[in-house]
């Protein structure tokens, strides 16, 4: 098991996330994929981490950062999912196209 | 008097000028305005006469302020420089700008806009006073330009009659074609000398004849020749020589007192003044010289011709005035003799000013036709302020008989007709037979000066002829008309400038004759010689003169029944018809103009609006298809970003293996080289560093930024990264 295996999975998982996010039409799997490619940068960084930089600390702080920041992003994007819920009845992404120019 | 500071002489009418104008516009005291301006010209005048130039010492008065500096060092000055031949125009200025604007306090009186007529006799006569004393061509270009101004104001101050509206800009877009020519001409002079004034400009062309100086843009022949002409090109226009004379006799559309000080005794002198100032510049060139000579001769005969089938009695005078100019230019064309110690054809040398036999007989000339041109046109103004409510006060055939009911002008007007004849011992006939032989002289060598002056001994009997006609059909016989028949003389402020200017049209040119009193003056005591007249050239022109006077008197003593006797001549309807030129000038000038005018505007219209608005339109379009990709769903814009991120990835390994050549990858820095070229295949960057005997990484990144720092952390242990 290298780099390279990790890395693949990596890559795997933000793949999925980002196709989660492209394509699903509720608002709740979007968020899932976004959770998913975030994930994706976590492994990545460990794997960085581990097998390039053992020494160094500051990889596993930007991860402990980034699944803080992730939290925050599940619990404020449910809030603002919730809201659109509220206002639009609907939480199909495709039928929420105000920004429409 | 010397106390009298030089540089009033031409900011004295300036201030009064801005004065009157503030009158002009508070319409309140505009009585007042005419003695401003007639002050500061009696000012200047006495200036001007205070500072007579010491010819025994060859000392000029002179002052110079700095007005600009270009930075490539070419210096703008702006000053007085009195020498005599600029006092000898500034003089004939200031006494014809009096006695017009004396004159014109009767002649003017109860028009509508009286201060503001004032104001632009009064800047006219201060630019024309900076234009004669100019000591650089800078100076004298822009005195050049603001005279043409006060001309196009002056011709136009009736603004409301349609004609003199159209005659004001004829004159302004005719003496524009000439005076870009001078432009230009001034230009090149500048960028030779690398100064404006006089004295270096004039060194540098002779420096450009001797081979010293090698002049921009043309090579030294053609500068010496083209420099001349394209300022002969002002001269032509401003003097209204042929081919550009068709605007002087339109400008008799403005009042009749601007017509005697502008348009006969002063601007349209300017440009025989500026060829005379300047003629050290001509004078290497045969080809500039012979130029003047033929325009001259030949717009003294065309003017003159035409002049004999006038019915206007100020268009007679224009004409006359255009052929008298032309006479001017003959003049200073035909060289002469050299004073001084120069020959003529070594002029420019600076230590000497080198004058020719031409400019002192074309100043002469210029001299004396201003004051008798000016008394004829003063005359012809009193005439028409007696006729001015008849319906043509302009018309000869509406005249006549008016010599008992206007005695003061018709006699005054005999003694203008009979020295514009150049009858003994008239102003006229000194000056006049001073240019002629000048010609004469030349001729003994060059034949195109012999042909001048047959033209000149011709046109001195035409002149004759059609002054006397002029003088006839107005003052002579019986009324024929009802204005006529009740005309009566005009009053004193009217006559007395008349009666002031027949004295020096009768007695200047013998004082200034005798003794050679003026060539003396003008080239410096010691260097003057006396030049006999030649006796058969005197009573050739003396006869010719009589011949015309007599033939006139005699077809115009008693009232014509079967029309004017000029009807009856052949080739009348060429000569009436001005010879074609003006029609010329509307068929090619006018409507060549306007052709290629459409031509422009169809150019613009289609091609350069098309342009604009086809990058209008296009913007248009694009926006209204781009503005689809804004659907409002978050999902495409995020995989519009994605897109955008893959693509710059795509590019920068592009990038990096296109930048990083094969043959580099013995190169220092081998891992980026082996890593960039390789990185689809990983391993074979790791086979590539074995090869260079360096550590391998563990694992190879397929980021090859990753993999650069990693290359260089490994290839020096101690850096940060390392730590």
């Amino acid at each position: 098991m290298g780099l390279t295996h990790y890395l693949v999975v990596g890559a795997l998982l933000f793949a999925i996330g980002a196709y989660g996010v492209l394509t699903r039409r509720n608002a709740i799997a979007v968020l899932m994929g976004v959770e998913l490619m975030l994930n994706a940068a976590n492994l990545n960084f460990l794997a960085f981490w581990r097998f390039l930089h053992p020494a160094s600390m500051e990889p596993q702080v930007f991860v402990l950062i980034g699944l803080t920041v992730a939290a925050a992003d599940a619990a404020v994007g449910l809030a603002v999912v919730l809201n659109i819920y509220r206002n639009f009845g609907v939480i199909e992404v495709e039928r929420i196209n105000t920004l429409k120019g | 008097m010397n106390s009298l500071p030089l540089w009033l002489i031409p900011l004295a009418p300036v201030v009064a000028a801005f004065l009157a104008g503030l009158l002009a516009l508070t319409r309140r005291a505009e009585k007042t305005a005419p003695y401003l301006t007639i002050a500061a010209t009696a000012l200047s005048g006495v200036t001007a006469l205070g500072h007579l130039p010491d010819r025994a010492r060859m000392a000029d008065g002179q002052v110079t302020a700095d007005w600009l500096t270009i930075p490539s060092g070419l210096q703008v000055a702006l000053g007085v420089h009195l020498d005599a031949l600029a006092w000898t125009m500034a003089l004939v200025v200031c006494v014809v700008s009096l006695l017009v604007q004396v004159y014109s306090i009767g002649y003017m009186r109860g028009e509508s806009g009286y201060a503001r007529y004032f104001a632009y006799l009064g800047l006219f006569t201060a630019s024309m006073l900076g234009l004669a004393v100019a000591d650089n061509l800078f100076q004298l270009y822009v005195c050049w330009e603001l005279v043409g101004i006060c001309s196009y104001l002056l011709i136009g101050f009736w603004w409301f009659k349609p004609s003199a509206a159209s005659a004001a800009k004829k004159a302004f877009v005719v003496t524009r074609f000439g005076d870009v020519g001078f432009l230009l001409g001034v230009l090149l002079l500048a960028a030779t000398a690398g100064s404006f004034q006089f004295d270096t400009v004039a060194q540098a062309v002779g420096r450009v004849q001797a081979g010293a100086l090698s002049p921009p843009l043309v090579s030294a022949p053609t500068f010496l020749w083209l420099a001349p002409l394209l300022l002969f090109c002002g001269a032509v226009g401003k003097s209204a020589q042929f081919p550009l004379h068709v605007w002087l006799p339109d400008a008799m559309e403005g009042p009749t007192p601007v017509s005697a000080l502008i348009h006969a005794a002063t601007m349209v002198a300017a440009g025989v003044y500026m060829v005379a100032r300047l003629f050290v510049l001509f004078a290497p060139s045969g080809i500039a010289t012979n130029t003047v000579l033929l325009i001259g001769a030949f717009t003294a005969l065309l003017a003159a011709t035409i002049a004999l089938v006038q019915f206007d009695i100020k268009r007679v005078m224009a004409y006359s005035t255009i052929s008298q100019l032309g006479y001017m230019m003959l003049g200073l064309g035909a060289i002469g003799h050299a004073y001084g110690n120069g020959t003529v054809r070594q002029a420019g040398l600076p230590s000497e000013p080198v004058f020719t036999a031409g400019q002192v007989a074309a100043m002469f000339h210029l001299t004396t036709h201003a004051m008798f041109k000016a008394l004829l046109f003063l005359t012809a103004g009193s005439v028409i302020h007696a006729l001015h409510h008849a319906e043509e006060p302009n018309n000869l055939r509406r005249m006549g008989g008016l010599l008992q009911r206007m005695p003061v002008t018709a006699w005054t007007c005999l003694i203008g007709v009979l020295a514009l004849a150049g009858l003994f011992p008239f102003a006229g006939f000194w000056s006049k037979d001073a240019i002629l032989g000048v010609a004469l002289e030349s001729g003994r060598q060059s034949a195109l000066a012999m042909v001048a002056l047959s033209v000149g001994i011709l046109v001195a009997g035409l002149t004759a002829f059609y002054g006397m006609r002029m003088w006839m059909l107005a003052f002579a016989g019986t009324p024929r008309s009802e204005d006529a028949a009740h005309a009566r003389e005009s009053p004193l402020v009217m006559t007395v400038p008349l009666v002031l200017l027949a004295i020096p049209s009768v007695v200047l040119g013998w004082q200034l004759h005798q003794g050679h009193h003026f060539a003396a003056f003008l080239v410096g005591e010691g260097h003057a010689t006396a030049e006999p007249m030649n006796p058969v050239l005197v009573a050739l022109t003396t006869v010719l003169a009589l011949c015309g006077l007599g033939l006139a008197w005699r077809l115009y003593r008693a009232p014509s029944v079967a029309g004017d006797p000029v009807e009856r001549l052949p080739g009348y309807a060429f000569l009436a018809n001005l010879w074609y030129i003006d029609a010329f000038w509307n068929a090619v000038g006018a409507r060549g103009t306007l052709a290629l005018g459409r031509a422009v505007a169809w150019f613009d219209r289609n091609v350069v609006d098309g342009l604009v608005n086809g990058v209008g339109m296009a913007c248009r379009i694009g926006g209204r298809e781009l503005r689809r990709a804004t659907n409002g769903q978050a999902q495409t814009y995020t995989a519009a970003a994605l897109a955008a991120l893959v693509l710059a990835v795509i590019a920068l390994a592009l990038y990096q293996s296109w930048a990083t050549p094969a043959h580099n990858a013995a190169s220092p820095r081998p891992v980026v080289n082996a890593v960039g070229r390789a990185a689809p295949e990983p391993w074979q960057g790791k086979e590539g560093l074995k090869a260079e005997g360096l550590p391998a990484p563990s694992k190879q990144g397929i980021f090859f930024v990753e993999t650069t720092r990693e290359g260089e952390t490994r290839a020096n242990p101690n850096s940060e990264m390392g730590s």
